[in-house]
């Protein structure tokens, strides 16, 4: 890809936005589920629930296909879900956010954004939930060892809730792109060619 | 003659991603500065697509830079020849044409009416005053002079959006205005409106001005050119007839019905025309009504199609005709219609009888939908009953409203007025086929029977492809007949003929009689004159007149309350951007340490600090109580699985409870309390229109992505009206009896496929207003910080550092917990 191809259309950027509100009000949704009960009860349980928040960043990349578009549509999503008001006390969302945004655009970076199919997105998918776990030791569960059982169960259910969200969120753009919707983006022409 | 002319095609064509064929192609055109020209044709010849291209919105990027003869653009188009406007390339001309499309929803960028219409202006890098001058002046040319700056978007009618849209594109006082079809989405009152602010506009404007659209009555007087186009076998799109609207109107010569072209009144060619129509219309009832049933049923089904022979749209329709024509159907009297539990008509009486056509027509637009959907068992009725016949409701029980989906779609079919919103499969086929599914058919006699009914439609070789390509009069041709699939008794349109051109209007026409005629109640929500006088078997009209049939309360016009920005009118008078600063920076240092005495300390603060801004700590908990409902969970989780400490007071497989797991519980416990409060209250209330004008001018973030990104979030306030929609749409195709976390998802998936096509849309709007490109932007809003934002930021500052101070002071500090 041609680096002029990286500048964002006002098409991206529109439709990276129109992700993040329909992301954000997912993760604000999500956020009525018992996830703390469920980690309490079960050690690391509530890691399945984790992918719920990590589909954004993935998704949008996916289609969008522009530097930047996981990090900007999952931090995006997650200030919606700030400005909706949420359990996890309003804005500090907004730091999950950024750290899993990050987890999601670094792997599309690495393959100098290349490379988009399924292995990719997956690869997205586990690092945004492995930047997911991690931050959450930073701040909220310090007082738990991330090396110990309840840590790496925890580790263990994210990276899996990560993996099924990687693939259905593959599976998601290519049901969208068959629609037509995407039809002014490469992403949406790939799939409907095929 | 180059600098004299406003636009020149040579040669010019485009062809749109994935499509086989060029929209337009070779097409020569030169438009003269100051000219006032009526583009004329065919539905489908492009168009809208000229218009795109000389607002330069059409594909992207270089692809309008000539070169070689084909360029591919980011969009996947591909562009040939040359189309130069005011002698430049159209996207460096960008900001002298101003683009009005005919959707009012899709033109609306921000949320308040003074900000969408300052949004061109701000692109154009105009200086404030002159903005706001501007506004109000461009406001008041369009007849909204009076209306508050502030007030939301979407409360405003159609008509009023419209008026916006065009506020905002001669606010930039553009060289040349596109005008596509602006009045095509309206309701008669809305439509006038929108000519009368456009007549006004242009009396004194001295701007090129091309208007696309199919009756042109309205708009002779300010028109002094009309170009006509046609298209050639070979698919070239040429100036099939050019001239002052008296030379082209009274030229006997010139093939209007085939160029689907309606004649205005004024000429006496219309009287010709309006008598041809008669006569085909009638030509065509007699040779083809037949009341004899079983003749139909035997017709040729496998006629393959001239698409002209419409009668009997179906096989099953044919043989299922059981009851007689002119027998009532569906009736009621007394019934009260509206919604949220509000009658907007009380005591509303109408009988639709079988092989008639009901029309129901009037000025209001709310009142003909409510009641059409009322009837069609989508909306509850206020008050009363919907009487079903015994003939119609085949055994059932109750009002259609309390039908299953399944059974609704077998006897009452509604057609939206929005194509669109009805859609629910990837093609065409697929989607008639859903009616034959839904009532029982097997897969491959619904693909035949499906099949033989797009035929019927002239629109079995479009049966791969995606209906969302369909062109305006192809699509609500297929939501006629993917609802006849199901075999419905009653068939129920909202404005079937809106915006469509000559030979559309008579293949809806022709259409609706045949349906008829086959036994079904047709009704029809409309305000179309003709169709009225053509086809109408009985009228009922709706509105707020003492002569009207049917009357309908007076709207009541929605009085604007301003939302308070937030609990504390001390916290709303800061900067959206610096709250947000404010709560980071109140809660991150406390990560630092994991002890109770600073977590404590700080939310102690936090609780006076409130107080200080007038929350009082009743007022904050009421807030916060959601969380208080999760921390206890995080409290058990660190108590049982925390860090182990020297005294253990119980011990359970991965579950240990120690004098540390317990002293560290607590101090988590306070501190997920001490930085969720101040993130909850600080930022509550933002509006987000103040927060992007904020990332924009305090933190400098890029603006293309704050108000892309805004104009995105728009779309949030959308989202519950398309969300009903949809859902109805699903029900009165028969989807709507799935299992509810089925019909949920599928619903979700439909809804995040409209929230995309809304912001591709969107886009367009936005670019057409000269936004997304390179040159520096003004503000319209200026986003300041005061002396009160840097007190607030120092106390937000000073709250976590005294408390952390304080816990290295008495020993308590705990660097992450250690």
């Amino acid at each position: 890809m041609k680096v002029k191809a990286w500048r964002w259309r006002v098409v991206d950027i529109s439709t990276a936005s129109s992700l993040a509100v329909a992301s954000g009000i997912v993760f604000w949704v999500a956020d009525f589920l018992p996830f703390s009960a469920l980690q309490t009860l079960l050690p690391g349980l509530g890691g399945l629930l984790n992918g719920l928040w990590l589909f954004a960043g993935p998704l949008s990349a996916i289609i969008v296909r522009k530097p930047g578009s996981a990090l900007y549509c999952e931090l995006l999503a997650s200030i919606l879900e700030a400005l909706m008001g949420n359990i996890y006390g309003g804005a500090s969302v907004i730091i999950p956010g950024l750290f899993e945004g990050l987890g999601a655009e670094i792997i599309f970076a690495l393959f100098f954004y290349r490379v988009w199919n399924i292995w990719t997105v997956c690869l997205s998918s586990l690092l945004s939930g492995f930047f997911c776990w991690a931050e959450s030791f930073l701040t909220d569960l310090q007082a738990i060892s991330l090396s110990g059982p309840y840590g790496l169960a925890y580790l263990l259910f994210t990276l899996l809730s990560s993996l099924m969200t990687g693939i259905g969120t593959w599976y998601l753009y290519r049901a969208i792109a068959k629609t037509g919707a995407l039809d002014r983006f490469k992403s949406g022409r790939e799939r409907r060619s095929v | 003659m180059r600098n004299q002319s406003a636009i020149l095609f040579e040669g010019w064509g485009y062809k749109r991603p994935l499509r086989k064929d060029y929209v337009v192609r070779g097409l020569n055109l030169e438009i003269r500065k100051g000219e006032r020209v009526l583009l004329l044709g065919s539905s489908g010849i492009g168009k809208s697509t000229l218009l795109c291209a000389i607002a330069g919105v059409l594909g992207n990027n270089e692809a309008y830079l000539s070169g070689s003869a084909q360029r591919e653009d980011e969009d996947g188009g591909l562009t040939e020849g040359d189309l130069l406007v005011e002698g430049l390339h159209p996207q460096e001309a960008r900001g002298r044409c101003a683009l009005m499309m005919q959707d009012p929803e899709a033109q609306m960028v921000l949320q308040r009416v003074g900000d969408n219409v300052a949004f061109g202006l701000e692109n154009l890098g105009v200086e404030k005053g002159e903005i706001w001058r501007r506004v109000r002046e461009s406001l008041k040319r369009v007849g909204l002079g009076d209306i508050e700056l502030s007030r939301s978007t979407s409360h405003l009618s159609g008509g009023q959006k419209q008026r916006v849209a065009l506020a905002g594109a001669i606010a930039m006082r553009p060289s040349i205005l596109l005008l596509d079809e602006p009045t095509a989405n309206l309701d008669p009152k809305g439509a006038k409106e929108v000519s009368r602010a456009c007549h006004e506009v242009l009396k004194e404007d001295p701007a090129t001005v091309i208007l696309v659209e199919h009756r042109a009555d309205d708009w002779l007087d300010i028109l002094s050119r009309v170009v006509i186009l046609g298209r050639d076998p070979d698919g070239t799109v040429k100036v099939a007839a050019d001239g002052s609207p008296d030379e082209i109107f009274s030229n006997p010569s010139i093939d209007f019905d085939s160029l689907g072209i309606w004649i205005p009144s004024k000429f006496t060619l219309a009287k010709l025309q309006r008598k041809r129509l008669e006569d085909q219309i009638r030509a065509k009832f007699q040779s083809d009504f037949d009341p004899n049933f079983e003749a139909l049923k035997n017709q040729d089904l496998t006629d393959n199609g001239s698409g002209k022979n419409l009668i009997a749209p179906s096989v099953k329709f044919a043989r299922k005709r059981e009851f007689e024509r002119g027998q009532v159907v569906v009736q009621s009297d007394g019934l009260s219609i509206g919604y949220n539990g509000k009658a907007i008509a009380d005591n509303v009486s109408f009988a639709f009888e079988s092989g008639k056509i009901t029309i129901l027509a009037g000025e209001n637009g709310a009142g003909k939908s409510t009641l059409a959907m009322t009837v069609s068992g989508l909306m509850a009725p206020v008050g009363g009953e919907v009487k079903v016949a015994p003939a119609l409701s085949q055994g059932l029980k109750g009002s259609p409203f309390s039908w299953t989906s399944r059974q609704l779609c077998k006897r009452i079919a509604y057609v939206f007025q929005n194509p669109e919103h009805q859609f629910v499969r990837n093609t065409v086929l697929e989607e008639v086929m859903v009616g034959f599914l839904e009532t029982g058919s097997k897969k491959e006699e619904a693909r035949s029977l499906a099949h033989s009914l797009l035929k019927r439609f002239d629109l079995d070789r479009y049966s791969a492809a995606n209906p969302y390509t369909l062109s305006g009069g192809e699509k609500r041709r297929l939501t006629v007949a993917s609802s006849l699939a199901s075999s419905p008794e009653v068939l129920i349109l909202d404005e079937p003929t809106f915006g469509q051109d000559r030979s559309t209007w008579l293949e809806i026409v022709m259409l609706m009689r045949s349906v008829a005629d086959s036994g079904v109640a047709v009704v029809a929500v409309t305000h179309d004159r003709e169709l009225i006088e053509f086809l109408a078997d009985k009228v009922l009209t709706i509105g707020a007149g003492r002569e009207c049939d049917i009357r309908v309360k007076g709207a009541n016009e929605r009085k604007e309350k301003e939302r308070p920005a937030s609990l504390s009118p001390l916290l709303s008078r800061l900067n959206p951007a610096i709250r947000f600063l404010c709560a980071f920076l109140l809660s991150i240092p406390l990560f630092l340490s994991l002890d109770p005495l600073s977590a404590g300390v700080a939310l102690a603060l936090e609780f006076l600090f409130m107080e200080g801004c007038g929350i009082s700590l009743k007022r904050a908990l009421k807030h916060v109580w959601p969380v208080f409902a999760m921390a206890p969970w995080t409290f058990l989780a660190v108590v049982i699985y925390g860090k182990k400490g020297s005294v253990t007071y119980f011990e359970w497989g991965m579950i240990h409870v120690t004098n540390k797991s317990v002293y560290l519980a607590f101090a988590t416990f306070l501190r997920v309390l001490a930085i969720a409060v101040p993130a909850v209250l600080l930022v509550l209330g933002i509006d987000s229109t103040d927060l992007a004008d904020a990332a924009s001018q305090i933190l400098h973030l890029p603006e293309r992505f704050v108000y892309g990104g805004l104009a995105g979030i728009r779309l949030f306030t959308v989202l519950s009206d398309d969300w009903l929609q949809i859902g109805q749409a699903r029900r009165s195709r028969g989807l709507g009896d799935r299992k509810r976390a089925v019909r949920f998802f599928t619903q979700s998936f439909s809804l995040l496929i409209l929230s995309i096509r809304r912001s591709t849309s969107l886009s367009t709007a936005m670019e057409a207003r000269g936004f997304g490109g390179n040159e520096k932007r003004s503000w319209a809003r200026i986003s300041r910080t005061s002396y009160r934002d840097w007190i607030a930021l120092s106390i937000c500052a000073l709250i976590p550092t005294s408390a952390l101070l304080l816990a290295y002071y008495c020993g308590t500090f705990a660097l992450g917990g250690k």
